[in-house]
């Protein structure tokens, strides 16, 4: 037995107590809850001949830890698996007297039973939340295996530790799917890697470093010569200086002008900076949204998605186009207008305490709150965008029902909050303001008094001069110049920083569909299907399909037929790579879909499904989506086997009609023919049908019919179908009942066996007569 | 209107009078109604949120049959009727009925939120309940905390689906409230 994160050493010395090896542990699971309602372990152990369940008592009060909580700080010395328990109930059996391990399904939890052969009672074991029903149910079925077969290949029932497990630390990733491990992600802060994006960028950010220092070098020396040179040089005599009051002048004009040169060099510098980090963070964005499997965008609300895009990525480019250059400006005008400060009028320089500890104060106070108010403001306007997306997308069913006013009164109430938030943040910002000024007015107040006393107090001994007196204030405000404007500084950060964070999100995704590392590319590919001991679901406890497993032969027509909900659209997910299963595997002439390229898959697999889509672009655009390259005769040749070419010809621009969202519309009928022919412009050695023709009518559906059955002759194909008359060349049927195959055969067969296939069939007709058709 | 949609389809309600239902030792329900004997239902709570105790649906979970072949369409659990009101019938049956309700929907009730942080694209809870203390990791999206408008009652969702509730959500300790609000 390997120790899994719920079994400790203090259960495995129970184990050994009560006569078990560990060793001879085959698969381990933890039920959770008791079925008084109060968190309670029984664990499972399964070996080759018994099962043993042991329920324990901890001697200390614990913490229950769910699946994925992770702690630096926090040692969990309170955590179950870290507390010493005695047995509180010892129970085993074996397996040759089990007749199963059933599991009943409740609410995000579940209770788990076990019946006999013989005609004893179930027994009940315990219940169990959802953060241990894959194991338990992997026991279940580890339990039905050694009935059937004796053995157990404990391989299909572990799961790979690189899929599971982080490579870096070993720890379990908190979500399969993500793959994103939150004790190393979190040693890379977002800003750090923000940073690390920089060398990209290096020419502009060279530029920018450059530009900025001299500027703020034009920007300090212009005080010393507006102060010092112009009042204690110029307007004096014994020095270089001395009436030079034009030189002056016109030397502080070119600096000032000069510096408003670079300025506008920097800007220009900066926007196309910025438009080349936008153009990658969306690149590098929408990449990461094509290599996700589909499960990631059942879950996603595209909204919400297009709103990380757009949004986002503003914020983010935000960081390196004002946050970085603001940041020099300020280190370099804080240290020469301090250091200039303390060379010329050194005694004013603790007044600026007072500014520097009003802001700390204030910002201090905010911070948090403000922290809220960024998250909820972006929280707001994210919903906003998801309600706008929702509501234009079902715009038919908006004006079928009368609804605009409730969507209209809909949008306008997450549209107050989101306004409402965001004019409390911004009136929390702009209160940074007055109070800052306030305490300058009063510095300032300060410096001409201590300076101006100087000044008159010591005419002539030249301690302080006016001139230096006007410098210093200059100065004075520069070296305070990142406080007043640390209140903006912190706005653009909270927001840069949540941007970047959900960006790196995505970006960090492990797709749980991938390419192998090293993908079989098969050149011609024949078609053979294998699928062997298949289970799937898209929730872990929740098998869709079980046990699957049939063998289809290149160029075999197999019609699958079951009721909504039975698992053949799961099936063909499965088949295509959509999503990978479970346990068990499917071959493609004799590879495992896993190992084979993704490339040849979708150069070799087609899929025609009942929700066609047609992209923004022309007709021919459409139909060689899958095949940019291919000829101009076989995309006329492809739409004629379609039977979409006559109606095509009909339109004035023909191929070359512009079609798709906001262009000329298509029918149900022509989108369907269209996609018929995309789907055969590839040529593909599989084709699966998916309700291809169930949107339509009988005439457009039997027209589309006829090119269907030119398209399937020599491929392998799958097809799904309520109307079973479509199947009528299949030559097997596939029947499914509740995610298990339970009939296979010809037509004749499947009549002749008078089961669930018979009885469709039976009751399509009876429905087709009493409709009088 | 809706009248006529309630005439147009026959929705059988349980009659308190006539259904008896316990709880065996293995913490299954049975419903005996009418004469006929269910070994196995279920309780469907039809508006679990908004109407915890109205309109739960009695299904018989009874798979003793399963081995047969079902008829495409047919769901297994089949409905054997509504419970419109769970304060019509007796105490017994309303305990009987609770306690299988409280089983069947397991999400403890969180009493005090002792702290909450997010970190890169998950968020740690750590919180006392009334079936014990727990630590519980959500992930950050929007869906991982449900409120609905019209109810008081917040759901919690953590990365495996497991339910975490917060009953009266207005009185919740107001800067606990503060930081989930931000989450919503």
């Amino acid at each position: 037995m390997k120790e899994g994160e719920h079994i400790s050493p203090y259960v495995v010395d129970l184990l050994v107590k009560h006569g078990v090896r560990p060793e001879s542990v085959l698969l381990s699971a933890c039920c959770d809850r008791s079925l008084e309602d109060t968190f309670e372990d029984t664990f499972v152990f399964l070996c080759i001949d018994k099962v043993h369940f042991l329920t324990v008592d901890y001697v200390r009060k614990t913490n229950k830890v769910f699946n994925g909580y992770i702690s630096k700080r926090d040692k969990m010395t309170d955590a179950r698996e870290n507390v010493p328990c005695t047995t509180k109930k010892y129970v085993s059996y074996k397996i040759s007297e089990i007749k199963e391990l059933k599991l009943v399904n409740l609410v995000a939890s579940g209770i788990a039973y076990i019946s006999f052969e013989d005609d004893r009672e179930t027994q009940v074991i315990s219940a169990y939340t959802n953060a241990c029903v894959g194991d338990i149910s992997k026991i279940g079925r580890a339990i039905e295996k050694i009935k059937k077969d004796g053995v157990l290949n404990i391989a299909e029932f572990k799961d790979k530790e690189d899929e599971t497990h982080c490579p870096k630390c070993g720890r379990p990733y908190v979500d399969k799917v993500r793959k994103v491990c939150s004790k190393c992600a979190d040693r890379k802060s977002t800003f750090k890697r923000l940073l690390k994006m920089m060398p990209k960028y290096w020419k502009y950010v060279a530029i920018a470093l450059v530009m900025t220092i001299v500027t703020s070098g034009f920007n300090l020396l212009i005080p010393y010569m507006s102060g010092t040179i112009l009042f204690d040089r110029a307007l004096k005599t014994g020095n270089w200086w001395s009436g030079k009051v034009v030189l002056i002048v016109v030397l502080m004009f070119l600096a000032s002008i000069a510096s408003r040169f670079i300025s506008a060099y920097s800007s220009i510098n900066m926007c196309k900076m910025s438009e080349n980090v936008m153009y990658d963070i969306k690149s590098d964005i929408f990449k990461s949204f094509n290599k996700m499997s589909m499960g990631f965008f059942t879950k996603n609300n595209v909204g919400s998605l297009m709103t990380r895009v757009n949004n986002d990525t503003g914020s983010v480019a935000h960081f390196f186009v004002n946050g970085l250059p603001w940041i020099i400006k300020w280190i370099v005008e804080f240290t020469g207008g301090t250091v200039l400060l303390l060379s010329l009028n050194p005694k004013i320089v603790w007044l600026g305490v007072f500014p520097i500890f009003t802001t700390l104060v204030v910002l201090k106070a905010t911070t948090k709150y403000l922290r809220r108010m960024y998250i909820k403001s972006w929280r707001a306007s994210s919903k906003m965008s998801s309600a706008v997306s929702d509501s234009l997308r079902g715009v038919k069913v908006v004006k079928a029902f009368g609804k605009e006013q409730d969507e209209i009164d809909r949008f306008s109430k997450l549209n107050e909050r989101a306004f409402k938030i965001s004019l409390n943040t911004s009136t929390t910002v702009t209160l940074y303001s007055p109070i800052f000024s306030l305490v300058m007015s009063l510095v300032t107040y300060g410096i001409w008094i201590i300076s101006g006393r100087e000044v008159i107090m010591g005419a002539g001994a030249a301690v302080m001069t006016y001139g230096i007196m006007q410098s210093s204030l200059s100065y004075f405000s520069m070296m305070l110049a990142p406080f007043t404007g640390l209140s903006g500084f912190m706005e653009w950060w909270q927001n840069c920083m949540t941007a970047a964070q959900r960006m790196f999100d995505l970006i960090d995704i492990d797709p749980d569909v991938k390419e192998s590392k090293t993908p079989v590319v098969i050149d011609k590919v024949k078609g053979d299907i294998e699928i062997k001991n298949m289970t799937f679901g898209y929730e872990p406890n929740q098998p869709i399909l079980k046990d699957i497993n049939v063998d289809i032969k290149s160029g075999e027509m197999i019609g699958i037929v079951g009721h909504s909900g039975a698992g053949k659209s799961t099936l063909i997910n499965l088949v295509t790579r959509m999503y990978d299963a479970n346990e068990g595997e499917i071959k493609i002439d004799g590879y495992n879909i896993k190992d084979i390229a993704q490339r040849t898959l979708r150069d070799n697999i087609a899929l025609v499904t009942q929700d066609t889509y047609i992209f923004q672009g022309t007709v021919l655009d459409n139909i060689a989506y899958a095949n940019p390259e291919a000829s101009r005769e076989d995309v006329i040749a492809a739409a004629k086997i379609a039977k979409c070419h006559d109606f095509i010809e009909a339109m004035p621009e023909g191929y070359d009609t512009m079609v798709g969202a906001g262009y000329r519309a298509m029918s149900g009928g022509e989108r369907q023919r269209v996609s018929i022919a995309r789907a055969i412009l590839i040529n593909p050695r599989i084709l699966i049908l998916d309700e291809a023709t169930a949107a339509l009518d009988t005439e457009t559906e039997m027209s589309i019919q006829n090119a269907l059955d030119s398209l399937t002759k020599g491929r392998t194909t799958l097809a799904i179908a309520h109307r079973l008359s479509t199947l009528r060349n299949a030559d097997r049927l596939i029947v499914i009942e509740d995610g298990r195959i339970t009939e296979m055969g010809t037509h004749g067969e499947l009549v002749k066996n008078k089961g669930v296939y018979y009885r469709l069939m039976m009751k399509q007709a009876e429905a087709l007569k009493t409709k009088g058709v | 209107m809706s009248e006529a949609i309630i005439e147009s389809i026959d929705i059988e309600y349980i009659d308190p009078k006539e259904a008896k239902f316990n709880i065996t030792t293995n913490h299954i329900l049975t419903l005996d109604l009418n004469g006929v004997h269910y070994p196995c239902v279920q309780l469907h709570r039809s508006f679990p949120f908004t109407n915890p105790d109205k309109y739960i649906a009695v299904r018989d979970d009874d798979d003793s049959d399963k081995d047969q072949v079902r008829e495409i369409g047919n769901d297994k659990k089949k409905e054997i009727g509504i419970i419109k009101d769970l304060a019509e019938f007796d105490s017994v049956s309303r305990q009987i009925l609770e306690k299988y309700l409280e089983l069947r929907y397991f999400a403890p009730t969180i009493t005090k939120l002792i702290s909450v942080r997010e970190e890169f694209g998950y968020r740690y809870w750590v919180v006392n309940t009334d079936k014990g203390d727990c630590k519980f990791t959500t992930t950050l999206n929007r869906n991982s905390i449900v409120n609905l408008s019209s109810s008081d009652r917040l759901m919690i969702y953590d990365v495996d689906g497991n339910r975490f509730q917060i009953v009266g959500f207005s009185k919740f300790d107001s800067k606990a409230r503060k930081q989930i609000e931000m989450f919503m």
